[in-house]
């Protein structure tokens, strides 16, 4: 009797153990780590890049077949672009505590590089245009989701 | 140079996605959102991959592409909050399955 009790017993602190540590581990998740706040300048300029790659892309499609689509034929793109982003980095990198968003500048940058190599080696197919532009909207979005979430 | 054979390059984008993943994984917390992109992005990058093997793409192109992809993937991990470092481990994971299969 008494040991059945005593298992009762073991059981029931168990599971409240078990309890306890799910909920530590769920405040942990939800730590808030602290960040720079609400930049619109960022905001702006982010959306006005997208607009851009946007378009590039929307001529890139235009283009298959019926235009030239050399690397050469688009310089302008890749040059504005490197600028806006380096415009956006130095910003970025002067705000405080602003870590996460100068990473995700950095990358998109890498990425504006590597399409310009890509498009260096090639005239880009419907596909890869399709793919690109998926890739470049997904960090757009990643971007300007990180940094609306500064408002709250 | 011998020609690399898929395995070997199955490879090296497995260990490519597993060290651009972890690292950028293992200090920001991701959301479960992530697995279903992760999923996608391999799918393209095997794409690319079986068009590089059929000689459309230079390895090149193929890597170019690919860091694109990769980077999309890296900037969209960044800015997730939730549920930890146990999702990289377990999105890595499910990664080095798809690929391996």
């Amino acid at each position: 009797m008494v040991q059945g009790i005593w298992h009762c017993l073991t059981y029931k602190s168990a599971g409240r153990a078990v309890m306890v540590v799910l909920c530590l581990l769920l405040l942990q998740a939800c730590a808030l780590v602290p960040t720079t706040p609400y930049d619109s300048s960022t905001d702006k300029s982010i959306t006005r890049l997208q607009k851009h790659a946007a378009q590039h892309f929307v001529a890139l499609a235009a283009l298959q077949g019926v235009g030239p689509c050399d690397y050469a034929e688009f310089t302008d793109f890749y040059d504005d672009a490197a600028v806006a982003l380096s415009g956006l980095l130095v910003r970025a990198k002067a705000l405080p505590r602003n870590g996460v968003t100068v990473e995700q500048l950095l990358l998109l940058q890498s990425s504006f590089e590597s399409l310009a190599k890509l498009h260096r080696l090639g005239c880009l197919s419907p596909v890869q245009v399709a793919d690109v532009w998926r890739s470049f909207d997904t960090s757009f979005s990643a971007i300007l989701r990180l940094e609306l979430a500064k408002k709250g | 140079m011998a020609k690399k054979s898929k395995n070997d390059i199955q490879t090296e984008v497995l260990a490519i996605m597993a060290r651009h993943l972890a690292q950028s994984a293992i200090e920001r917390p991701i959301d479960p959102e992530i697995l279903s992109q992760a999923q996608t992005t391999i799918n393209q990058a095997l794409a690319l991959q079986q068009q590089m093997l059929a000689g459309d793409l230079s390895s090149q192109q193929f890597q170019a592409h690919q860091g694109i992809l990769l980077n999309a993937l890296r900037v969209r991990l960044l800015s997730q909050g939730g549920v930890g470092r146990l999702w990289a481990q377990t999105l890595v994971n499910e990664l080095a399955d798809l690929l391996l299969k």
